[in-house]
């Protein structure tokens, strides 16, 4: 699902942020990201939500080489995932319910049925934030926003779930409830890649783990420890 | 509905700037709706003084008198019996007939002179109304014909003026389209940066150059909507006073066309369309859109 082969970045010719990143992740598989400030996590997540491509190396997604794939094959990948950004980005002067709609929209149910809207409300549930359906993103506190944005990628049902430091802004039961609906979705077939500082959530949580150094990705196949 | 909601992000963020671009283009629309109805009259005018004339055909003094009517029937053929036309032979009794009702000395002396020399009496034929323009040459070459005489070249400074001014009001009109579908791109340009953001999220969540062209396509089409709204409304309330104020100037001028009213719904259509258009233009060009690997 996810192919990366000597993969480097660099930002307008200056030094490497990603070095000679290999790694590879089937369906299902759930890889924590971790690593200090300035490590290239985010770096690594944004070229995994195609929002910025690799300088060097092969990098596929679901089997297509993204420096050859086509626009409407971008279109097609990029609709297959969900992405969480750092900095969450809500349209902010759409609802929460339309943000979420919008997005469930453009992943394909151009029509929003009942069903598609019991979906949000549900997730909605999930986070606690039924109440502010109607609110504007933008006058939602930091860590609402930050899980609007969760519900937000998870609304779609991706293939491919991409989250960057998810729960940086939550209290220790939001924390739990969003990583739920990651296990969640995960359980449910979608790969997950998150990238996280929450050491109690990699220790508690024991899946596969790519530890980011000075732009060096280490793969450990176990426990995590960092 | 969101796209929708997407593009009233500049009236919200900048409404001032929406608002004085619509004034704009309502007031450029107008001008253009006052040229092109200038150009179109104009047209019109320029039409009849280069058509209609009073033509004289004066008679060959060798033609006998029983060959005047046939003359006047080979006049009439050459011009279309169809053609709005004015036709009269002036024959030699009818017109000492018509100079007796003025001058009845005169008539009585060039009625006597006549039985020495016939030819001192002029024989025409008057033709006035729109003509071809090949029926001067065209009469000269008729058997029994002297000489014609045309009012065709009386006009011909003042067509040759209309002319000039009609080119004018053309390159205005061109030039002022230009100048609001250039502002309106440039306004759907500084609208994309306002929905540059959600641009790039939509972008980034697999929507396609139509979806994400809807938000400004929207957006310009309410600025050239309004914009249109206004100019029709303009064109409402002034045109009807300025086609009278105009055709009132002169009788030259009186010949220009009466206010058009569908006018103000080609203005209102012209305003979304081009709206829309610098919309879909200023979207398609902004930096959020260009290249499907950038966001």
């Amino acid at each position: 699902m996810v192919h990366l082969s000597s993969v480097s970045k660099r930002y307008h010719g200056q030094n490497r942020v990603l070095s000679e990143v290999s790694f590879n992740l089937k369906k299902g598989d759930f890889l924590y990201v971790v690593g200090g400030s300035g490590a290239g996590k985010s770096s690594l997540l944004r070229m995994l939500a195609t929002e910025e491509f690799p300088s060097e190396g092969q990098f596929s997604l679901f089997g297509y080489s993204l420096a050859s794939a086509s626009s409407s094959r971008l279109r097609t990948i990029r609709r297959a995932l969900g992405y969480v950004p750092q900095d969450t980005r809500l349209i902010s002067d759409l609802s929460v319910f339309d943000n979420l709609a919008l997005s469930l929209t453009l992943a394909g149910h151009r029509i929003l049925t009942a069903q598609a809207r019991a979906k949000i409300s549900e997730l909605l549930n999930r986070i606690g934030l039924e109440h502010k359906r109607d609110h504007l993103a933008m006058t939602l506190s930091g860590g609402e926003a930050q899980r609007v944005a969760v519900a937000r990628a998870l609304v779609r049902a991706p293939e491919l779930i991409i989250a960057d430091e998810p729960t940086g802004s939550q209290d220790r039961d939001f924390t739990w409830s969003l990583m739920d609906l990651f296990l969640k979705a995960n359980s449910g077939g979608s790969t997950v890649v998150l990238a996280t500082h929450d050491r109690e959530i990699v220790r508690r949580v024991r899946k596969r783990c790519a530890i980011l150094k000075d732009g060096h990705i280490s793969i450990e196949e176990a426990a995590c420890i960092y | 509905m969101y796209l929708l909601k997407l593009s009233l992000r500049p009236w919200r963020m900048a409404l001032w700037s929406q608002l004085f671009s619509s004034l704009a283009v309502g007031v450029l629309l107008l001008l253009v709706a006052f040229l092109f109805w200038m150009q179109q009259g104009l047209k019109t005018l320029i039409t009849q003084m280069r058509e209609e004339q009073v033509m004289t055909v004066y008679l060959d003094p060798s033609l006998d008198r029983e060959s005047e009517e046939k003359l006047m029937g080979s006049v009439q053929a050459l011009i279309g019996s169809d053609a709005p036309l004015e036709i009269q032979l002036m024959s030699a009794p009818r017109f000492i007939d018509r100079l007796k009702q003025t001058y009845p000395d005169l008539a009585r002396e060039v009625e006597e002179l006549s039985q020495d020399a016939p030819q001192i009496i002029p024989r025409y034929i008057t033709i006035s109304g729109i003509l071809p323009h090949f029926a001067v040459e065209k009469i000269k070459e008729l058997r029994g014909v002297e000489s014609v005489e045309s009012s065709k070249d009386r006009y011909h400074h003042i067509v040759g003026a209309f002319s000039v001014l009609r080119w004018i009001a053309r390159v205005l009109i061109a030039g002022i389209c230009f100048a609001l579908i250039t502002g309106l791109i440039h306004l759907s340009r500084m609208n994309a940066y306002l929905h540059g953001d959600a641009l790039a999220l939509l972008k980034l969540w697999g929507a396609g150059t139509q979806t994400l062209t809807y938000p400004g396509m929207i957006s310009g089409a309410l600025v050239g909507l309004i914009g249109g709204v206004l100019a029709a409304s303009g064109w409402v309330t002034l045109g009807a006073w300025l086609s009278t104020h105009i055709r009132s100037i002169s009788t030259l001028l009186s010949g220009m066309p009466h206010f058009a009213a569908h006018l103000a719904v080609l203005l209102l259509l012209l305003g979304l369309f081009v709206g829309a258009l610098a919309g879909l233009f200023g979207t398609l060009f902004a930096p959020q859109l260009r290249g499907e690997k950038s966001i």
